[in-house]
């Protein structure tokens, strides 16, 4: 009896069996391109890091065996997963993609739409949920490739991923990962939105954020609305923002007695400032005002002070400071209403997700309505306070 | 009848491990599938539902100290009909391990083994478990004890690193009503994560302190309300109701949300794993009952011998469950039959002892009235 149950529980070891793979019949897929195919329906790009050219490799050979540090082949088919079939052709290897970090699509992919990709890649086994979804107008091989470098060298997809996990503080960046964009998809409480990168002079930038009505891109955001849709959405801090001064009293150059017979030092109160704003309280009131009508007043508290940034030599008074925040939060207001105005009345698209709000007011009429079609009809108002607590240094 | 002897906390871990492997297995995509929204009303009208057995189940429990509901059967019912009405209780018993080692399996070959299929790691799930009840009771109640020391903190750390992901709005409305669950079958398939104090019914005889069990049965009933209730909002609170529904494990997917940490790169499937140690033990349990039971029909010295026909019997029949849709769909349906079948079986029980009680006083009375 003994035996027969060892006998049982070697079965165990047949699970090593069958997900055995051998590291050199693995390509380590980091980042997943997908575009729209040239000769069939889709393509996918997958970043392949070569394990030998890696700083880990501690057997290294002869460097013309060696091949390039990243493989980004454009695999073609007609379904993702024939795409895939058909690149063992050129390439005999198992895409494993249990490293994937991003996963970036290309804009006019992007413009037909994205839900697709991003089911595809949810329900692929390997592929981690938390990756993170991008867009770019670039030549995917040349971002995976050594045509797309850091300063201090990283090359390929890697750059964005490592910039993005490490980054999760930067207003400017719409991170989003792979699960969030599919449920914001699947509930339509708002809209998809993730980061636009582009390849400019072999450099990666961070060009704002791209937008979506349902699953397709309709336009893009620059990077100083992305910033303040990011602080407003999800209270993102530090949040940098600048506007112009003008002091109360008049400002320009005035000579500072004490500084009488030194070089004619600047003292321009009335200039472009820069808040840093520590703190943001954002609340929603949604309202229902008639059947499939609501209006929305989101309210937006920050406190700040000016930025080391600023000009040290200029001496504000508590009247600057408080004229200050007046025209902060005149200036923010502007801008806000003009981000609405391009994304809800141009875009038809929520990036603030109000939806999110209005559902839970009349769930059955929630479930009644296209809240993208509805969206772009209802009024939102901004009230926005901003207090300026001094400077930092 | 068999001299074993297992307290009464081993008995409530064995229920928490009922929980925590159902809340990661099946519970949660049973009960997302019955509303459109708000899924905490089908959870809480589980928990009563449940509630009704599990007083029951007290109350026979202390009515009976020492004895198991096969005993109980046979002193009430007789021999015979007491094995025919338990028969098919154990039949259950020895049944569940089967689908839900398929849906566990599937759980692993998801995230972790993609290659292998799932019907192997149903039989590598369904061999440790029966080697476990194969050492009895006792071994099974111990294992359960120690798997669940490492469960715990393991998933407070983890519930607590994806709290970052929940927005409270996702989780509402929590005021409007989708009653429609009534009517699906997910709904009664989903009690049966409530039903883990039906072990304590067959090993009460092993249980020396019978009249005070009722607190750790209902004890633990709200215990495990707690902890779906935390889960169930930590699913919807991340991927929503919509996303949350169209998955058979949402808890799974919640917790492939978490982000790296430090040097873990896929610190969720370390969690998933960790849910296969408490479906083990559960499945060990409803074995080594089971195998109790039949030991006792049969008055075996050892019921070893059951456990190793139940494990072959099992092996030949896992194709039944191989297709995942079966192995969930018999699961939905085995476990209304089990709680319905539960109570109705302690509703009897209550009732015939207390007729018995009642029929021995009357008999008592004239004899006292003929003395007097």
């Amino acid at each position: 009896m003994g035996r027969i149950l060892v006998l049982c529980l070697l079965v165990g070891i047949l699970t090593g069996c069958y997900d055995q793979s051998p590291i050199e019949r693995r390509a380590l897929v980091m980042v997943i391109g997908f575009d729209k195919g040239e000769e069939k329906a889709v393509a996918i790009i997958p970043d392949i890091h070569n394990p030998k050219q890696s700083d880990a490799n501690t057997q290294v050979g002869p460097q013309a065996t060696a091949g390039p540090a990243i493989l980004a082949p454009r695999l073609e088919g007609d379904t993702i997963e024939d795409a895939i079939e058909s690149g063992k052709k050129r390439l005999p290897r198992i895409l494993d993609f249990g490293l994937t970090g991003a996963i970036v699509i290309s804009e006019r992919a992007a413009r037909d739409g994205i839900f697709p990709f991003l089911s595809w890649s949810l329900f692929q086994p390997t592929v981690r949920n938390n990756a993170f979804v991008m867009v770019t107008p670039s030549d995917l091989q040349s971002l995976f490739t050594e045509k797309a470098k850091t300063v201090e060298g990283t090359q390929g997809g890697n750059v964005i991923v490592s910039q993005l996990v490490s980054d999760t503080k930067s207003a400017g960046i719409a991170r989003v990962h792979l699960w969030e964009a599919y449920r914001t998809y699947l509930d339509r409480t708002g809209c998809i939105t993730t980061p636009y990168i582009r390849l400019v002079d072999g450099k990666v930038s961070y060009d704002g954020a791209a937008v979506f009505h349902y699953d397709k891109m309709v336009g893009r955001v620059d990077s100083k609305e992305t910033a303040l849709m990011m602080m407003v959405l999800v209270e993102r801090t530090p949040y940098l923002y600048t506007f112009h001064f003008d002091s109360p009293d008049g400002g320009g150059q005035k000579t500072d007695p004490q500084t009488k017979g030194q070089a004619n030092r600047r003292n321009d109160k009335s200039s472009n400032v820069t808040l840093r704003v520590q703190t943001v309280k954002r609340t929603y009131q949604v309202e229902r005002v008639g059947p499939k009508q609501y209006s929305v007043i989101i309210k937006v508290d920050m406190d700040g002070m000016l930025s080391d940034a600023n000009p040290p030599q200029v001496r504000y008074s508590t009247e600057d400071f408080e004229a200050m925040g007046e025209q902060a939060t005149e200036a923010m207001h502007r801008d806000l209403e003009a981000l609405m105005n391009k994304t809800q009345k141009q875009m038809g698209a929520d990036v603030f997700h109000i939806g999110r709000y209005v559902r839970p007011i009349d769930i059955e009429e929630w479930r009644s309505m296209d809240w993208h079609e509805v969206f772009p009809t209802i009024p939102v108002e901004f009230e926005v306070k901003v207090r300026i607590l001094g400077a930092t240094r | 009848m068999y001299k074993e002897e297992i307290s009464m906390i081993q008995i409530g871990l064995l229920m928490a491990s009922f929980f925590v492997s159902g809340a990661g297995l099946y519970y949660h995509g049973y009960l997302l599938q019955t509303v459109n929204y708000n899924p905490f009303a089908p959870l809480f009208s589980g928990a009563v539902i449940a509630l009704i057995p599990t007083v029951l189940a007290s109350l026979i429990c202390a009515k009976f100290p020492r004895d198991n509901i096969i005993g109980i059967a046979r002193q009430l019912l007789g021999r015979p009909v007491g094995i025919l009405i338990t028969a098919p209780l154990v039949f259950i018993h020895f049944a569940l391990p089967l689908p839900i080692f398929r849906i566990a399996a599937e759980l692993i070959t998801d995230v972790h083994l993609t290659n292998t299929p799932p019907i192997v790691l149903m039989l590598i799930l369904l061999t440790i478990s029966s080697w476990i009840a194969l050492m009895g009771t006792e071994v099974v109640t111990r294992t359960n004890d120690e798997h669940l020391v490492i469960i715990f903190p393991l998933t407070a750390i983890m519930f607590f690193l994806s709290t970052s992901d929940i927005d409270p709005n996702l989780a509402r409305p929590l005021t409007q009503f989708d009653f429609s669950y009534w009517m699906r079958p997910e709904f009664y398939g989903s009690l049966s994560v409530f039903f883990g104090f039906g072990l304590a019914l067959f090993l009460n005889d092993a249980i020396s302190h019978s009249q005070k069990l009722y607190r750790i049965l209902i004890g633990l009933t709200f215990l495990g309300l707690l902890y779906l209730l935390v889960t169930l909002y930590l699913i919807i609170g991340t991927l929503g109701m919509e996303m949350a529904s169209s998955f058979d494990q949402p808890l799974k997917v919640k917790m492939t949300t978490l982000r790296e940490m430090v040097f873990f790169q896929r610190v969720d499937i370390l969690l998933i794993l960790l849910w296969m140690f408490p479906t083990i033990t559960a499945m060990s349990g409803l074995i080594v009952t089971g195998a109790r039971a039949v030991g006792q029909w049969l008055h075996l010295e050892n019921y070893r011998t059951v456990v190793l026909a139940y494990f072959i019997t099992a092996l030949a029949l896992r194709s039944s469950v191989e297709p995942f849709q079966n192995a969930r769909n018999f699961l939905m349906y085995l476990s209304p039959l089990w709680g319905g079948l539960m109570t109705l079986l302690l509703l009897l029980f209550l009732i015939l002892s207390v007729m018995k009680k009642r029929y021995a006083l009357s008999q008592k009375e004239p004899r006292r009235r003929n003395n007097g």
